[in-house]
């Protein structure tokens, strides 16, 4: 599948054009509807942020977390983002050494979910300790007064580590990939943004050497920022399935589970942001219902394999026919409320949208493809919400640590306000930077070609060797 | 004589391309000139000579100063106060193994990213002879010649296609 | 003597095995269906039931594009019965209560060591057929290049697979957990997990970490070889020790929390073993070379069909490959 062809009369006109297009509101005055909906966003997130001081103010018993249900909604929501953010390097890094031209619109917005999104997920678990301040020193080894290091035995610990990996090598990936881009916009603007897009761009120039090493970085940081991917997901994995006590947790295949689905909501959140970003800047001739057709069946196939791991986890718990894993089981899945959730989670992440995915009509659809991939997330958070609270609700040594799970105000606001964070953090970022990679597009233009076998004309690509 | 900088602007690609072969035919040599584009084309595709770069040695030094750090940590900071958790031994390779590798990932990718800067001949605080067009998709070749040839590179870039052509005259 | 039908994995296995079988014969079936049908227009002599297989192909646009259905179907049905039949099998000792197979990820490492080890073959079997079978004009680096970066990835996860059955195992300190990894790992199967871990992971990342030797015919090759060798050992360090500690209940005592003195020696094969492993790697050739007798081992009509969408243009001042994507 390829880009669609951007009409000129020639190259020049071309790479105007698409100037003209994804420079968009960055140097033009945004849409009318840009400020006020980063108004309500901020809205938000600032209730959010209330709620969180109101808890670090009040203690933690203002959530819903009770013994033995330790862990809720911030845990989850913890969950749930780093998984978001494995899309960056599934879309960009993967499809960049697999060569696969139609993830050229989709990269950088990709990489943009990803940072924003790693970054929300590292506020979860500080604020879920009730006192983030005292949490940094059990993280980073800085504490030398107290002569207390962390425990680099627990995976709580290796989190940090990870996730910081991850998120600094997302970073600077993102702005070594940005360059050519600020020098884009360098040339357009004037004044002090054009003082800032000059020191950003480190004075580009664009000579054959700097492409050169452009080309060299997206594969050499794609290899390289691969392996730190999937060993961030399976840290996190690991934070349940080293636990000895809490049933459905102990188990070796919570690793790979863990980033098939991270990369399963990932995607699919990608997808649901090219698709608003479509209709926000008007990037039909961008992000085209080929490019959505491919994101689509590398869905199906991801979703599967998520689908596969699932499976796994769940019947070889079963087989043996434990009564501990019988009864979280039948917890999880007959038990009023989860079984409610459980079907919804079912349903969403696999059993409607994958089905409808194999239809061309569907993979074609932007309105389909936007709703099958909300519904995904959905269904992929109340996943990670079903991993963590039943297996500890049923943690009951004492009889009076009954306790069942019910989230407070505070935490929904809290979770409600991630959302909105992440969704305020990728526009603010489009009025600054390009969501579409701009020399990407212009480079896929140029190597377009077509071959002709008898009657028909093959599109085709040119390729060095 | 002083070295003088001459841009010729092309919109077309294959204009760019044949005043390449006419700066060589008129005596100029290929490392007289450089081919700035706003998008990157195939490697070689104005003829240049394919780049020598060191680039890939960083992520391995990278990696080897990421490795070296997150074991003198962990080590370190255990052996510093030696607290048995979880039964493990103080010294626990796989724990160690798994911060250790995310060092040399870091590492790696960090020098890496140094390296592509570096290599790439940035940051360049004066930029050089330059013009906003090519990142509108002209294609410039800017050439540094002696004071007498300046005319001379002016006039074979003009009979070779291209839109403008400017020098260091402020 | 129903074999507990339809509860016990061992009737799915059978069930499993042969359909696998059946679909994988007729994937090859239909995809030398037009080589058949080429060696048919040309060979007088060839066998009247090698004819019938070529059913009646004449090249016509129906008969092309009813072909091209056909194989993308069967070769997505077939990957996902591949993962599930490995599964299955995995099954068999994952679902027991033998200690180092009641293991969820047992099933999935199973299913990638048993791709790693089918891409190992792949490679092996081209290059056998580049060096001695007279290939050298049709098989070139490109595919070696190709296999090779797959088998990279392919020996990383399988490293990813043991880590993450490994530190499972590993940090909760329970005794019988802690015994586990001694005897399955460090101790009694030490000769054999050394063995599978450098020849499926270290060799093979340490010779495709370098450009030269993935971009080459002899480097994919050499990690092809050794890929099966430390394969075979894997395989017999995990279905040997397990069983032979879980056959009677004092070696299963032996696995519970008990000094190290306990646990068990590794069982060391005799002869028959021996020759029984080898007479299989022989027969899976002796059928591979015969079917060559019969079928192309290397497809014509795809080289061909992928010389209609290669062909090589100028571009400005180089020349640079077009490589056509039909969709």
């Amino acid at each position: 599948m390829q880009d669609q062809l951007i009409i000129g009369a020639n190259t020049q006109e071309v790479d105007a054009k698409i100037n003209r297009d994804l420079l968009g509101h960055i140097i033009a005055p945004s849409p009318q509807w840009f400020w006020p909906l980063i108004g309500f966003l901020a809205l938000v997130v600032a209730m959010a942020a209330g709620a969180a001081g109101f808890m670090i103010n009040q203690g933690i018993g203002v959530t819903g977390l009770h013994r033995p249900v330790m862990w809720g909604f911030f845990i989850t929501n913890f969950v749930f983002w780093v998984g978001i953010s494995h899309a960056g390097v599934m879309l960009s890094a993967i499809l960049r050494l697999a060569q696969a031209e139609w993830r050229r619109p989709a990269t950088r917005a990709a990489e943009i979910v990803t940072v924003f999104s790693l970054m929300t997920a590292v506020l979860m678990p500080i604020l879920h300790t009730g006192r983030p301040w005292r949490v940094l020193y059990w993280a980073f080894p800085y504490d030398f007064a107290r002569g207390i290091w962390p425990n680099v035995r627990s995976p709580l610990v290796w989190d940090p580590s990870a996730i910081n990996t991850y998120l600094t090598s997302s970073i600077l990936f993102v702005y070594i990939a940005l360059i050519p881009d600020f020098a884009v916009l360098r040339d357009r603007s004037t004044g002090i943004r054009h003082m800032i897009y000059s020191v950003l761009a480190l004075g580009w120039r664009g000579y054959p050497r700097q492409w050169r090493l452009q080309m060299i970085a997206g594969i050499l940081l794609s290899a390289l920022i691969l392996p730190v991917f999937v060993s961030v997901h399976s840290i996190v994995s690991w934070d349940f399935a080293v636990a000895q006590s809490v049933e459905g947790w102990h188990s070796t295949i919570f690793a790979p589970y863990f980033v098939i689905g991270a990369v399963h909501s990932g995607v699919s959140a990608v997808v649901t942001v090219l698709i608003i970003l479509r209709y926000m800047f008007n990037w039909g001739d961008y992000i085209t219902r080929d490019t959505l057709d491919s994101l689509a069946r590398l869905l199906v196939v991801v979703a599967t394999a998520w689908f596969y791991f699932f499976a796994t986890e769940v019947l070889f718990g079963l087989f043996t026919l434990e009564t501990p894993e019988i009864g979280l089981r039948t917890m999880q899945i007959f038990q009023w409320p989860f079984a409610m959730l459980f079907l919804i989670f079912i349903t969403t992440a696999y059993f409607i949208p994958v089905p409808m995915w194999l239809f061309r009509n569907v993979r074609r659809s932007f309105k389909w493809m936007l709703i099958t991939t909300i519904l995904v997330n959905i269904g992929m958070w109340l996943e990670r919400f079903l991993i963590v609270v039943p297996g500890l609700a049923r943690k009951s040594p004492l009889t009076f640590n009954w306790s069942t799970y019910h989230p407070s105000v505070i935490e929904i606001l809290i979770v409600v306000g991630t959302f909105a964070f992440v969704s305020m953090m990728i526009l603010l970022f489009s009025k600054v930077a390009p969501l579409i990679p701009i020399y990407d597009v212009k480079e896929g233009q140029i190597l377009r070609d077509t071959i002709k076998i008898g009657k028909v004309e093959v599109p085709a690509v040119r390729r060095e060797e | 004589m002083a070295a003088r900088q001459v841009l010729g602007l092309f919109r077309t690609a294959d204009n760019a391309a044949l005043a390449t072969d006419r700066l060589k035919e008129a005596g100029f040599s290929a490392g007289d000139y450089q081919v700035l584009t706003g998008t990157p084309y195939p490697e070689g595709a104005f003829g240049e000579d394919p780049p020598k770069h060191r680039l890939f040695a960083f992520p391995f030094f990278g990696a080897a100063v990421g490795l070296a750090i997150a074991i003198l940590i962990t080590a370190g900071t255990q052996i510093s106060y030696p607290l048995v958790t979880g039964g493990k031994p103080i010294l626990a390779i796989p724990a160690m193994a798994v911060i250790a590798y995310e060092g040399t990932m870091l590492g790696a990718i960090i020098m890496t990213i140094i390296g592509i800067i570096f290599e790439s001949r940035l940051p360049r605080p004066i930029m050089g002879l330059y013009d906003t067009r090519i990142t509108e998709g002209f294609i410039g070749i800017a050439l540094t010649c002696s004071e007498d040839r300046l005319q001379a590179a002016d006039l074979v870039m003009r009979q070779a296609g291209a839109d403008d052509v400017k020098n260091d005259d402020i | 003597m129903w074999f507990e039908w339809p509860g016990t994995p061992l009737v799915t296995d059978l069930l499993a095995v042969i359909f696998l079988s059946i679909l994988g014969l007729a994937l090859l079936w239909v995809a030398s269906i037009p080589d058949l049908a080429a060696r048919r227009d040309h060979d007088r002599t060839m066998p009247r039931w090698a004819v019938r297989l070529t059913m009646d192909w004449r090249g016509t646009d129906r008969q092309w594009k009813v072909l091209r259905g056909a194989l993308m179907l069967m070769g997505a049905l077939y990957f996902l019965f591949l993962v599930y039949v490995h599964t299955i099998i995995a099954a068999d000792f994952a679902m027991a209560l033998v200690p180092g197979w009641k293991d969820a990820i047992l099933p999935t490492y199973h299913a990638l060591s048993g791709l790693q080890s089918a891409f190992a073959s792949t490679v092996v079997a081209t290059f056998l057929l580049y060096k001695f079978g007279g290939f050298k004009g049709f098989i070139s680096v490109d595919q070696f290049w190709s296999a090779g970066k797959i088998m990279f990835a392919l020996s990383l996860l399988w490293a990813y697979f043991w880590m993450s059955g490994f530190m499972i195992y590993w940090y909760g300190r329970q005794p019988v957990e802690q015994n586990i990894l001694r005897y399955l790992m460090f101790e009694a199967y030490i000769v054999p997990f050394v063995i599978s871990v450098v020849f499926t992971f270290l060799v093979p990342f340490l010779v495709l970490l370098w450009t030269f030797a993935r971009r080459s015919v002899l480097g994919p090759a050499i990690v092809g070889f050794s890929i099966l060798f430390g394969t075979l050992f894997d395989r017999i360090r995990l279905y040997v020790a397990s069983f032979s500690a879980g056959e009677n209940t004092e070696s299963l005592e032996a696995l519970h929390p008990e000094p190290l003195s306990q646990v068990l020696p590794a069982v060391m094969p005799g002869v028959p073993d021996v020759m029984m492993v080898v007479g299989g790697i022989s027969g899976a050739i002796f059928l591979y070379m015969l079917a060559t007798k019969l079928i192309p081992a290397v497809s014509i009509w795809e080289i061909t069909e992928g010389m209609l969408y290669r062909t090589r243009r100028t571009f400005l001042k180089r020349t640079i490959m077009v490589m056509g994507k039909p969709e």
